[in-house]
């Protein structure tokens, strides 16, 4: 199962690609959107865990949006540092956000919300 | 009204002392001028005198008395005097036509005294007047008469002169007496009339005055009884006391805080109505008051007060300095300072949840960065490679999370929203808490009690906050020590009350009044945060409810959460962990 992971905080995402790998997960890590939408084009994601608040124009769920545009099957876990009710709102509202999880997250949390998605 | 302020009137000089004087008067002259006409005829024609002339004499003597009375009334002696005097004419005529007629003429000299007198009420100047016409008419009459006619011979009609001039100068001495009576009896009268005056002036000013007077004493009284409405519904307790420190008067609040009638307050001294701690402060206060003479506020807390009292002693100096006495002035401000105190913990705690709002995110990124990165490593170890290094990642990875569980804590302040609320027996939400104190109690040896019996209907509550208010209050308990704790619930009127009551160590009131602050806490290094009684305020707060603590050192703590029966609608759950 292909997983496409963006977060820029470096360490976190090399330590997320490794436990998803290592849980038997083909991922690509990109730590900005742009890179993101650059991989797509050689890599097809069945999952996509982003961090919500990114560097750059482009946030988590614009990210998301526009990748729904060529794969509609796409599932979409939003990681977050900070969860205001109003942008927990906001995600929802956008419909395409399988799972919210907010930072810091046992792996294990992770592994389960995949697991549901995409049973 | 004083006697002494009226004047004593000396008696009026009555009417009928003028009527004597005048009376008097008449009777005189009447006396002398009928005793001088009677002497010269009896020394001048004794052979002569018949009963005809005597006739004359009374006559004339009852015209001069009339005369004389008549004085008293000018209007009506007037008309006497002039019916006289016609008489006088009639008396000249008869003779005239007596004589020419040829037979006993009328003695003449009649018409003259009886002229005289008539002019009596002019006094002298009217008789000696009237004695010319007459003597003048008698002449012209004489003289227009046969000389045969002439009766009266010169000596006769000297005696006749005589009499005049005799009954002229009695009038005249009299006439002085008589003016002088008059005059000083018009003095009396004039100087009567002015008192009477004055009197009435002085009369009409007093009723003046009393209505003045009775009118400002209706405004006094109307001002007086403002001035008691005002001040009696002033909320503090306020009171004038005199120099000796004696109560003068008290408003109703004085009553109902020192808890006596007004009749047992005023008229004591304030070391009789108070206990000496009171008093001393009192006294202190006062004398620090008088020393600069000016208002001086203090704020009383001692025992002995049911509050904390805001006191202000304004000392009362008459213009030449000297001390009158000083008004109390009292006022209760625990509920402003509760309120006060408050207000303040809101504000901390809504710059709390602004400054948690800011730094969450700063701080749950790099613990997620720990957090996996810890995990990572020690999924990197084989288990029985390193046990320690396992442990301490094991550690790391834990504490990691609780970076991320207190900065979600502080979070719930800054909180907007209602939590969603759901009908729920509350029974529920405790059995839910003590299944996972499970582990807890049997670390420490404490046990749980469990009483929801009088409230088995449900409630309108967030499950999840409650249930978190109630882990917090039983966890806290255990932290205290507690050995046996327990939950109970009640119900009130409007409210649902949940008791948590240990048995703990308790806390002391400096403790006891910070417990609500975020960060404080008793249990430092026993896993304590500070933030367990400050987040169940948070939620407690947000149901519409209140919490209250109760404790003191060494007797343990209850805890009372009370919330409302009946809630406003539900609102859309924000805190759910995942979606779908």
């Amino acid at each position: 199962m292909n997983i496409l992971l963006v977060e820029d905080e470096e360490l976190l995402c090399r330590s997320l690609t490794q436990l998803l790998q290592r849980a038997g997960f083909t991922v690509v890590a990109a730590t900005n959107a742009t890179d993101a939408m650059t991989a797509v084009a050689t890599f097809v994601p069945d999952i996509l865990i982003t961090d919500w608040l990114l560097q750059g124009d482009i946030d988590g769920i614009a990210l998301a949006r526009r990748l729904r545009q060529t794969a509609p099957e796409l599932r979409v876990i939003v990681i977050t540092g900070l969860l205001a009710a109003t942008a927990r709102s906001e995600i929802q509202r956008a419909g395409i956000v399988s799972v919210i999880l907010e930072k810091p997250f046992p792996f294990a949390d992770l592994q389960a919300a995949i697991t549901r998605i995409t049973q | 009204m004083s006697a002494g302020a009226v004047a004593t009137l000396p008696a009026p000089a009555p009417r009928t002392q003028v009527l004597v004087s005048r009376v008097r008067f008449g009777i005189y002259t009447a006396i002398v001028a009928v005793s001088g006409m009677g002497l010269s005829e009896l020394l001048l024609r004794p052979h002569a005198l018949d009963p005809l002339d005597g006739t004359q004499l009374y006559a004339i003597a009852v015209l001069l008395c009339s005369s004389a009375l008549l004085r008293v009334h000018e209007t009506e002696g007037w008309a006497i005097c002039i019916g006289l005097f016609a008489l006088a004419m009639t008396c000249v005529a008869m003779e005239r036509v007596a004589v020419l007629s040829g037979e006993v003429p009328v003695q003449g000299y009649i018409a003259l005294v009886m002229g005289t007198a008539a002019m009596a009420p002019w006094g002298l100047r009217g008789q000696i007047g009237a004695t010319i016409v007459v003597t003048v008419g008698y002449w012209l009459n004489v003289r227009s008469l046969p000389d045969h006619h002439v009766f009266l011979t010169s000596r006769e009609s000297s005696s006749v002169l005589v009499a005049a001039a005799a009954s002229l100068y009695i009038t005249w001495i009299l006439d002085r007496e008589h003016a002088a009576n008059v005059h000083e009896l018009h003095r009396e009268s004039t100087q009567r009339e002015e008192l009477e005056r004055r009197v009435r002036e002085r009369t009409l000013a007093l009723s003046e005055s009393n209505k003045a007077l009775s009118a400002e004493v209706s405004d006094r009284r109307r001002l007086q009884d403002q001035l008691l409405l005002i001040s009696d519904s002033f909320p503090g307790f306020l009171g004038y006391v005199d120099g000796d420190q004696r109560y003068v008067w008290v408003n109703h609040a004085y009553e109902t805080y020192w808890r006596r009638p007004r009749t047992e307050i005023v008229g004591r001294r304030m070391s009789e109505l108070h206990t000496p701690v009171i008093y001393r402060l009192l006294e202190e206060h006062i004398a620090q008051a008088l020393d600069d003479s000016s208002t001086r506020t203090e704020v009383y807390s001692v025992d002995g007060l049911r509050a904390k009292v805001e006191v202000t002693v304004m000392p009362h100096r008459g213009p030449d300095g000297a001390l009158h006495g000083f008004v109390i002035l009292g006022l209760d401000i625990s509920a402003r300072e509760a309120a006060e105190e408050q207000t303040r913990r809101t504000e901390r705690l809504a710059a709390l949840g602004t400054l948690a709002a800011g730094i969450a995110h700063e701080i749950n990124n790099p613990a997620a960065s720990i957090l996996a990165t810890a995990e990572m490593a020690r999924d990197s170890l084989h288990p029985t490679e390193n046990p320690f290094l396992d442990e301490a990642l094991t550690g790391i990875a834990k504490e990691a999370m609780r970076c991320g569980q207190i900065v979600r804590g502080i979070l719930r302040f800054a909180r907007e929203e209602a939590p969603l609320r759901a009908l729920q027996p509350i029974l529920g939400v405790v059995e839910r808490a003590g299944e996972l104190l499970r582990g807890e109690l049997a670390l420490t040896g404490a046990s749980l009690h469990i009483d929801c019996s009088a409230t088995p209907e449900p409630i309108a509550i967030d499950a999840s906050g409650i249930l978190q208010v109630v882990l917090n209050l039983a966890t806290n308990a255990l932290r205290a020590q507690a050995k046996v704790v327990t939950i109970r619930s009640s119900l009130r009127p409007a409210h649902l009350a949940l008791e948590v009551i240990d048995d703990g160590r308790g806390m002391s009131t400096a403790e006891g009044s910070r417990a609500f602050d975020p960060f404080f806490t008793t249990a430092r290094g026993n896993g304590g945060t500070g933030l367990g009684l400050s987040i169940s305020h948070t939620i407690v707060a947000q149901h519409g409810g209140t919490i209250e603590i109760r404790s003191a050192a060494g007797t343990g703590t209850t805890v009372t959460v009370v919330l409302p029966r009946q809630s406003t609608p539900p609102l859309p759950m924000v805190a759910a962990r995942t979606g779908t």
